[in-house]
């Protein structure tokens, strides 16, 4: 069953008086459970095809479905809710807040939705112990490692059960082992929990752990796998 | 959402720039307290110079049209003795009124043998002249002696410039009311400071009764009226002017304040200037708090764009850095409101004096504090300084998050 699915869509931007073509008519549906990675060379689009994937960019024609709902002619206060409750963001560089620990960290997407601090931190305790952080609860990110940064937001990412987890280069600051280890225990989260993972990477070693394939190239897809 | 938690949490993480922040809003929140302080404690002097110093009382009483037209035509609004008397019973029957007495306005030369210069003077009961001075400013003597019904009191200016001393004789001159001269010997009982540099060279305070006889008449040109402490002095007025009304006294009552010009002068010229340094400050702080916002913003943009990422809303976000806004006033207040108690303990205990226009006297320099003028002006910069942190808050709303995520 389909949890995303794109129709045509591309994305234009304009620098001063160039425009440049990010996406081309994409066409992509993407199912429920499935662990994806967005495969390419810098500047063939994978960033741009997940901003619009994560309702964090529009785009410039083309329709966007979430669980059949059509998603890019909403409102800008309705997509961030839409993000809140059903899709949660692994970033590159992590972009924890550096004021809170780790465990506030987690709670954010909860308290952003009206959780109780007090239910919210019972919940963010539990997946940080899903992902091996069980006794860095206090830490805040300056005073953890790279791979721990990570690990934290991928709980913040799965602390709202959302259906779908969109990864933006989430092993690109990371060294070899750490970045298999955080592409493991994201496997393990997918299947544990059915959510759905698309993660972009240009890392070739990474995929023989995914099971579906999307390839770009000049903001087309030249290849879809799985 | 905590969002005091997390505005207090950035405020600590850029310490140096947020202290210099809430220095600039502790500042210039104790100086308008220290200002204000200060001209309340004016305020209070100048209306206790003005009631007790002069003699105003809280409430003077003068027959309709007097204070127009009283100088051209005295006798015709001059109180008769047998109106002052009625005058007197109505007032004693208002539980409002503490001391009502007769006071009678005189002009003329006065002379030391040898030369002659202007005066004014008033003439009153003495025993009431004691009461309605009260404890104010002993030390500048003033006091008429009831036991000396024909001593009156000189002004220190006007006793030095004609040289005269405690026990000696000058003599008045004046128009009677009926346009006559009249002249009285005048023994100086006392010399006094009036307080008022305009009026020290020139005043005489007389026995009612001396003045009476100098002008030939047995009436009085105004009642003064003391009311007891924490009575409304505009409900009173209209008591007893409905009352005196009542019983067919065609009277029009003026307030102490109507009555000092200079009081009010001064009010006028402090009140703008206290609005000049209100204004000055406000504009330091707005700055404050816009700059220190404005780069809270711009380098919290990725955070900004993170936040927005994980579902906040514009709204959400505006209040954020809305709150850190506050939340920087509010410290500032404190200590502001700190430093306020310091430098008031301090400038109060140390007791500097100085003599300020117009005035014939010394007075301290005392800075009241005055809580209700405190949290009014507190009030006041957190709701204009909130409002100016909606401009760098609006700014944060106004990014796309894909541009806010990508920000460097």
């Amino acid at each position: 069953m389909n949890l995303v699915k794109l129709a045509g869509v591309s994305k234009h931007y304009t620098l001063g008086e160039t425009s440049v073509h990010a996406l081309n008519g994409i066409d992509l549906e993407i199912n429920k459970r499935d662990f994806v990675a967005i495969w390419g060379p810098s500047g063939s689009g994978k960033s741009s095809l997940l901003n619009l994937i994560g309702l964090i960019d529009t785009p410039s024609s083309g329709s966007i479905y979430l669980a059949d709902e059509r998603i890019d002619q909403l409102g800008d206060d309705a997509l961030a809710a839409k993000r809140n409750q059903h899709i949660g963001f692994v970033f590159q560089n992590f972009n924890l807040v550096p004021v809170l620990n780790a465990c506030e960290n987690v709670m954010m997407p909860l308290q952003i939705r009206g959780v109780p601090a007090p239910a919210a931190r019972k919940i963010a305790e539990q997946r940080l112990v899903e992902v091996g952080l069980q006794d860095q609860f206090l830490k805040r990110p300056d005073q953890m490692s790279g791979g721990q940064r990570q690990r934290v937001a991928i709980a913040r990412a799965l602390v709202g059960s959302p259906s779908l987890v969109i990864a933006d280069e989430p092993t690109a600051n990371l060294d070899s082992d750490t970045s298999m280890r955080i592409i493991d225990l994201m496997r393990e989260l997918n299947q544990r929990d059915g959510v759905t993972f698309i993660f972009s990477t240009h890392d070739p070693r990474l995929l023989e752990r995914v099971d579906s394939l999307v390839q770009l190239r000049d903001g087309r897809i030249t290849e879809r796998k799985g | 959402m905590d969002y005091f938690k997390l505005g207090m949490r950035n405020i600590l993480r850029n310490g140096r720039r947020s202290l210099v922040t809430v220095l600039a809003v502790g500042f210039g929140f104790a100086s308008i307290n220290l200002f204000s302080g200060y001209i309340h404690n004016v305020y209070a002097g100048l209306a206790e110079q003005a009631i007790r110093g002069e003699r105003l009382g809280d409430l003077t009483i003068m027959k309709k049209g007097a204070r127009k037209n009283g100088k051209l035509d005295p006798e015709k609004y001059m109180f008769s003795g047998a109106e002052l008397r009625g005058v007197a019973a109505k007032l004693k029957e208002d539980p409002e009124v503490e001391l009502s007495t007769m006071k009678l306005g005189v002009s003329g030369l006065i002379s030391n043998g040898r030369v002659s210069t202007i005066f004014i003077g008033e003439g009153m009961v003495p025993e009431d002249a004691i009461t309605l001075r009260g404890n104010f400013r002993k030390d500048r003597g003033g006091l008429l002696d009831p036991a000396k019904p024909a001593a009156g009191l000189v002004s220190d200016d006007l006793a030095q410039m004609l040289k005269l001393e405690v026990g000696q004789y000058a003599t008045l001159v004046v128009s009677t009311l009926s346009g006559q001269t009249n002249a009285m010997d005048l023994e100086v009982g006392n010399t006094f400071n009036t307080g008022n540099a305009e009026t020290d060279d020139k005043y005489l305070l007389l026995p009612l009764a001396y003045t009476q006889r100098l002008l030939n008449t047995d009436g009085a040109d105004r009642i003064v009226v003391l009311l007891h402490d924490g009575v409304d002095l505009e409900k009173a007025r209209n008591t007893i002017a409905a009352n005196l009304a009542g019983a067919g006294y065609d009277v029009e009552l003026y307030s102490w304040k109507d009555l000092s010009d200079f009081y009010n002068q001064v009010r006028k010229l402090f009140d703008m200037i206290f609005i000049f340094i209100f204004s000055i400050v406000l504009i330091i702080v707005l700055m404050s708090i816009v700059n220190t916002m404005t780069m809270s913003v711009i380098e919290r943009t990725r955070e900004i764009g993170t936040l927005r990422a994980l579902g906040m809303n514009r709204r959400q976000i505006s209040l954020l850095f809305t709150v850190e806004g506050v939340q920087l006033v509010l410290l500032g207040g404190v200590m502001g409101s700190v430093l306020t108690l310091l430098v008031a303990l301090i400038v109060n205990a140390i007791g500097f004096s100085y003599v300020p226009p117009s005035s014939s006297d010394k007075v301290h320099l005392l800075i009241d504090f005055v809580p209700v003028v405190m949290l009014e002006a507190f009030v006041l910069l957190a709701v204009v300084s909130s409002i100016a942190a909606l401009i760098p808050a609006r700014q944060a709303t106004k990014m796309k998050v894909v541009d806010a995520l990508g920000h460097v």
